[in-house]
């Protein structure tokens, strides 16, 4: 399984991929994107199972990424790790996104959430 | 106002928890010097304003230093205005998602200042302490007008 994190932040993209590994996840090979642009450009050449990724980015907000994988078919599993929270889940869904994990997250959030998403 | 400060400092102090695994105590106003720092965001939409959060220098550099999980001789400028910079869209986030009708939040901003007591449109202002080190947390609504110290 692979999994591709993208958030504009450095420091972010760090505790996210550790959460992932505190959660159990570790055994997956894990990536990151810096922005939506470097996102798509690695998901057009390399196959992912599942994309975590930031709302608010320059350039590219989080929603626009996210109807591109959808439209071009470009990873299964989309969801946002967020912090505007759980009233933008409807809007994350239409846009494709499988789930939502609002900021400030924990590890049991991130088991309970993508053990649901990886199973299905 | 569809927030009070006993939401400010629960939303703070989960933060400080979860992101950081530090405590954050309620602390006095302090006089603070001139080498602080301040990260923010501002919302936009059915309500305006910025979400604030001074620290010393020092503590930013703590911060930083847990959050990375790496000495504080390791920490950069620009991994420290990352880090603060994260913890001000989460708490700016959280304020966000209790707001009613559409509202946006902007990317974060850093700013080599304290948002002090006296600046225009506080609808809030939380101090903290955090090891030792004073950190405070500021809403102010926009005005229309500087709403920062000069």
């Amino acid at each position: 399984m692979k999994i591709l994190v993208v958030d504009d932040s450095k420091v972010m993209r760090m505790i996210i991929m550790r959460t992932l590994r505190q959660a159990g996840f570790g055994a997956h090979a894990i990536s990151e994107a810096g922005s939506g642009t470097e996102a798509l450009a690695v998901l057009r050449n390399e196959r992912f199972d599942l994309v975590l990724c930031d709302w608010n980015m320059p350039e590219m907000t989080g929603l626009e990424l996210v109807a591109v994988i959808r439209t071009e078919r470009l990873a299964p599993r989309v969801g946002f790790v967020t912090s505007e929270g759980t009233s933008r889940l409807r809007e994350a869904t239409e846009a494709g996104a499988l789930f939502l994990i609002p900021k400030p997250f924990t590890v049991e959030s991130f088991e309970q959430t993508l053990r649901t998403v990886l199973v299905a | 106002m569809m927030f009070d400060e006993e939401f400010i400092r629960d939303v703070t102090r989960e933060v400080w928890s979860t992101v950081l695994g530090l405590s954050a105590e309620d602390g006095p106003v302090v006089q603070v010097g001139a080498e602080e720092i301040t990260s923010s965001v501002d919302i936009s939409g059915a309500w305006e304003g910025t979400v604030a959060v001074s620290f010393t220098r020092p503590l930013s550099r703590h911060i930083a230093a847990v959050m990375l999980a790496c000495p504080e001789s390791e920490t950069s400028q620009a991994l420290v205005e990352d880090v603060i910079g994260e913890i001000a869209n989460v708490i700016g986030g959280n304020v966000k998602g209790i707001l009613p009708g559409p509202t946006y939040l902007s990317l974060p901003r850093i700013e080599p200042d304290w948002v002090d007591k006296t600046s225009p449109g506080i609808v809030h202002q939380l101090w903290f302490d955090c090891a030792g080190h004073p950190f405070s947390v500021t809403v102010l609504a926009h005005q229309g007008q500087d709403r920062r110290r000069s």
